[in-house]
């Protein structure tokens, strides 16, 4: 095996030769890299970033098959809700600026489908003795006496189902439904180069809700296209704002750590080269880009750039301080740090791309973007980092490190190394305990997308969005159960709607149900209508003659909202469950509990939950899986690659221990303190292992130069310990303070993320300090020891 | 200087205003082209979603006019569950005046008098047609501009542009064709609140049944969500003897 080990001579040779050849070249590499960044500029233009829940999934997926089909049956499922609350909806200036509301949101959104469900608004069929009188609640003429007002509140007492739906009780909250037209296909509205059609609606809706004259009604809106358009509207402001903050913070540990201008520049020339190269490329190519989980490419890169960079740098510095010349200084530092900036570029690479083992758009996205970014701030940072540091003046060597024989870091770090070669077993238990605890608080981790766990109340929009859900008009989440049956017409079937009815009671008895929508309303309204408006009749017809004589006369009174309840060829039924809130595991037992129900009582059909909550549950599953998958690959690869490297499989194999420890440590993490796995803490351990076998591989590494010249274990150890332990510091110090960022944020997922992958990249480092040398030295991973302890 | 442009602007108004005032008389044309005065057809509906399903619907329809107003009576002959299911209308010229409606449903035994606010924009028994489309919207409702003339097909067209007057509408704006030789609508655009292509509507086997000018067919298709309906007007016939005791809720409840 030792015989296909990589020779790191001739590498590090080849890499000093390049090192030559940029520095000669260096003018035309740098003109290179501006007309890359204008291509890049023009690229980026063309980003388009996703919102939207249904776009998770990908092409082909059952569930969004599924979805798809119920769409197209019965139209577009997504609509714009509106809960109002003043003292008393029935003072006439109330009902007027309802109506104006109302009217409002259905003639300026865009996607309106011309029809708005309000108190104000609905058309109201009453039985009379000798007909029906088809008319509105409120009049067109909105009364101001109070024979008019009390006969509004006597036409909404007549039916009592629109006191659930349209006014509550006390009069204080009304809530207004606009169903929205079939959203255009993604290609139509992008190559009109306009924003996405939910987004267009939940933006308009923003504006309309919020225009003074409404104030009075403290307008709420709710709806998918709202929460996504606000969704994206505070990704949008808080990654500007985290950014912002990771990057100050950076600079200024940078600027302390390499109190040097170039020190500061380099890293953040790379990480903006490849975060706008990347950007570029999502442009130019049209990668899926996700708005939850966005932010998360830039800041890999950001964070890898500064690693990279300081490792380069550690070596330039020390090289400038003991000799003084520039490019010598350069020249080494390539040489020295190349191969382990270019395998260890590599390795987070693949443990990034592992991400497309998950099913679900945003996840992979995150792999593969984050992946090209770091293998653009790779090529940046080999490239352009030695460049600019060429540039410059030779320096005197520094006397006072030439008479210490090293920086006052790297020798604290020589202590620590002593530290650990001598407290060997205490170490090993220690490491042993916290990982087995950690292991079983992985078993705990449990997934979850709802808005209040992984976005949280402190931000304000969710806040919103969950106290309308709270209500008792308002709601936030749904779900669509539908029924298959298999012939056409038997949707219409009396005894079919029968058992419909059934079932809806049962539905509406489960603790999460709030509210039910199917055809029954219209069906049983209409024969309360035709019966004189006797309450008896609010039930089924006695035969499908009727039925259909009912939906018939419901058309010619200018319904159309019957489409969105049963099918074309009466095949399907739909009902719509509102719910009042949303947690995820209650939920999943309930729907299961809810669909065995309906097979049980419709024989022959098929009855299957759709709809968003069904999405996230599948989501959940998938990123369940996706998880352990993505987490077994990567370790997989990078030890696959480590045995290659290394040329053998056991230092592959122990090269993966302090790399699969602080992956563990985050599982236990997230477990024991109950974390949510969401979009964002998802990506957390695949992204930990990739960072954390760059410190492994910088260590192992450069044990294995240093045993070559020294044929001893803490010899090499030691050496290695001052020349790249300050560096391991440093990069994991600066990288917890750029994800450190993201603890600013209200935004729970986004806290989680930093908080938790900083307790990742710090066990990192702890492990590679504290356990990989005693791995090292235990296992003599580079063959036996020829100059023994006492020899040395 | 001054005067002269007054002048052409006077002028330039003047000849919008004709320009208005012209296309507006083709519509009245339109809208007063001879038929009869009472008629009696078959109707045919074919309801087609995106998806290819269908749903048909047979009618057997009379109308007669009543000086500017219409009385018509109609029976569904299929499906079979609403077989027998009459409707009675009298729709009045005057857009202040609330037509009447009857519906007569035989599975419940019912007549229903349909009072109230019923909009004239509302879809028409789920199809993609609107009260409006099918029956005779009053010319004054719209603004209307000749945007050009054209030919096609052999046939000499006016392009006229109609905007709705009043808010609350379905359409922003309609191009509606009319043949010269007849004044018969061949075709109608229909453009939604963002000025898009929402339905198209277009008439063919127009030919003359004794001595009017008639549609065979009308096909209208909602572009936006695919969705279409075709109208099938069999065995027209025009001036035939209708008594108006026809016209009346008995007659609705006892059917054909």
């Amino acid at each position: 095996m030792s015989k296909i080990r990589i020779n790191i001579d001739l590498v590090n040779q080849k890499f000093e030769q390049f090192a030559k050849y940029l520095i000669s070249h260096r003018l035309v590499f740098l003109a290179g890299l501006v007309v890359l960044l204008v291509l890049s500029v023009i690229g980026a233009k063309k980003i388009y970033v996703e919102t939207s829940w249904d776009s998770y999934f990908v092409e082909g997926d059952p569930m969004l098959v599924q979805t798809d089909k119920f769409k197209e049956l019965f139209g577009n499922d997504y609509f714009v809700s509106v809960l109002t609350e003043c003292d008393d909806i029935y003072k006439p200036e109330n009902l007027r600026l309802l109506r104006k509301l109302s009217e409002d949101l259905r003639d300026n959104l865009s996607y309106s489908n011309g029809t708005v469900t309000s108190l104000t608004n609905i058309e109201y069929t009453l039985g009379t003795d000798e007909g029906m009188e088809i008319t509105q609640i409120v009049p067109e003429e909105i009364p101001t006496d109070e024979a008019g007002i009390a006969e509004i509140k006597r036409r909404v007492a007549a039916k009592p189902e629109f006191l659930k739906k349209l006014v509550s009780a006390d009069g204080k909250n009304t809530f207004v439904i606009v169903k929205l037209r079939p959203f255009p296909e993604d290609s139509v509205w992008k190559a009109e180069g306009k924003i996405a059609p939910d987004m267009q609606t939940g933006a308009e809706a923003y504006d309309i809700i919020h225009k003074p004259e409404y104030a009075p009604l403290h307008p709420n809106a709710g709806g998918m296209p709202y929460m996504s358009s606000e969704k994206m509207k505070f990704i949008n402001a808080e990654m500007g704002r985290v950014m912002m903050l990771a990057m100050i913070c950076a600079v200024i540990v940078m600027a302390l750590v390499t109190r040097s201008l170039r020190g500061v520049v380099s890293p953040i020339l790379s990480s903006l080269s490849g975060i706008l190269m990347t950007f570029g490329l999502v442009g130019y190519l049209g990668l899926y880009m996700d708005s939850t989980n966005m932010m998360v490419p830039p800041f890999l890169a950001f964070a890898v750039s500064i690693a990279y960079n300081i490792h380069l740098y550690s070596f330039f510095r020390r090289e400038m301080l003991l000799h003084g010349k520039r490019k010598d200084a350069v020249v080494h530092a390539v040489r020295e740090t190349g191969w382990s900036l270019l395998f260890s570029g590599l390795t987070t690479i693949v443990a990034l791309l592992s991400f497309l083992t998950v099913m679900l758009r945003p996840i992979r996205s995150v792999g593969v973007l984050s992946a090209i970014s770091v293998g653009f701030v790779l090529a940046v940072v080999l490239v352009v980092s030695p460049i600019l540091l060429s540039f410059g003046k030779d320096k005197k060597p520094n006397p006072k490190v030439l008479q210490r024989g090293d920086t006052r870091m790297a020798l604290l770090m020589e202590s620590i190394g002593k530290f650990v070669l001598t407290h060997r077993g205490k170490i090993l238990t220690c490491f042993t305990i916290v990982a087995a605890i950690s292991a079983v608080g992985m078993f705990k981790m449990e997934p979850s997308f709802d808005v209040e766990r992984t976005m949280g109340r402190k931000v304000e929009y969710v806040s919103k969005i969950l106290e309308m859900g709270e209500s008792p008009l308002g709601s936030v989440y749904s779900y669509d159960l539908e029924i298959e049956f298999p012939n056409s017409d038997d949707a219409k079937k009396v005894e079919n709607l029968k058992k419909f009815d059934e079932y809806g009671k049962y539905i509406e008895s489960m603790p999460l149900s709030k509210r039910l929508t199917s055809i029954l309303d219209i069906v049983k309204d209409l024969n309360r209508t035709v019966n004189e408006n006797n309450e008896a009749f609010y039930r089924i017809p006695d035969t499908e003659e009727q039925v259909a004589q009912l939906l018939l006369l419901y058309e010619n009174a200018g319904g159309s909202e019957s489409n969105y309840w049963i099918d074309y060829d009466y095949r399907y039924l739909r009902m719509m469950v509102e719910i009042s809130t949303y947690n995820s595991n209650e939920l999943d037992k309930e729907i299961a509990a809810i669909t065995q129900k309906g097979k049980e009582m419709f024989p022959g059909a098929t009855v299957s939950a759709v709809g968003n909550i069904p999405q996230f549950t599948t989501m959940q599953q998938y990123l369940v899986k996706g998880q352990i998958r993505s987490f077994g690959l990567s370790i997989l690869i990078v030890a696959v690659l480590l045995m290659v490297v290394f040329g053998s499989l056991r230092t592959g194999l122990i090269g993966m221990i302090p790399n699969v420890a602080p992956a563990i440590f985050v599982g236990g993490y997230l477990g024991w303190m109950g974390l949510p796995l969401d979009m964002m803490s998802a990506t957390i351990i695949p992204m930990v292992i990739g960072l954390a076998v760059d410190d492994t591989i910088h260590f192992v590494n450069h044990t294995n130069e240093e045993y070559e010249r020294t044929k001893n274990y803490s010899s090499a150890i030691l050496r290695v310990y001052r020349s790249t332990g300050s560096a391991l510091v440093m990069t994991t110090f600066i990288m917890c303070a750029t994800f450190g960022g993201f603890m600013t944020s209200k935004c729970t997922m986004l806290f989680n993320f930093g908080f938790v992958l900083s307790i990742g990249l710090g066990s990192a480092l702890l492990a590679d300090l504290l356990v990989t040398p005693i791995l090292v030295k235990k296992f003599h991973i580079f063959g036996k020891e020829q100059v023994l302890e006492k020899e040395k | 200087m001054k005067k002269s442009f007054v002048a052409t602007l006077l002028l330039s108004a003047s000849f919008l205003f004709a320009a208005e005032q012209n296309a507006r008389d083709i519509m009245v044309k339109v809208k007063n082209r001879p038929d009869g005065d009472t008629r009696s057809s078959s109707m045919e509906m074919k309801l087609v979603n995106k998806n290819g399903g269908t749903r048909v619907r047979k009618i057997t329809s009379f109308a007669m006019d009543v000086g500017e107003d219409t009385k018509t009576i109609m029976f569904f002959q299929y499906p079979n569950d609403v077989k027998g299911t009459g409707f009675l209308t009298v729709n009045y010229d005057d857009v202040n005046k609330e037509d009447d409606k009857w519906l007569y449903l035989p599975a419940l035994k019912k007549t229903r008098r349909i009072s109230g606010k019923s909009s004239k924009t509302d879809y028409f028994m789920g199809s993609d047609f609107t009260y409006d489309d099918i029956g005779k919207r009053n010319v004054d409702e719209d603004s209307h501009k000749l945007v050009r003339e054209e030919s096609a097909n052999g046939f000499d067209y006016y392009v006229i542009e109609s905007t709705p007057k009043k808010e609350g509408e379905i359409f922003s704006k309609k191009l509606v064709w009319i043949r010269k030789d007849c004044d018969v609508v061949e075709k109608v655009e229909f453009y939604d609140k963002l000025g898009k292509l929402h339905r198209k509507m277009i008439s063919s086997d127009i030919k003359k049944v004794d001595g009017f000018w008639t549609i065979g067919k009308m096909v209208m298709e909602n572009v936006q969500t695919g969705h279409s309906t075709e109208l099938l007007f069999l065995d027209p016939k025009f001036n035939v003897q209708l008594d108006s005791k026809i016209f009346t809720v008995n007659k609705l409840e006892r059917g054909l």
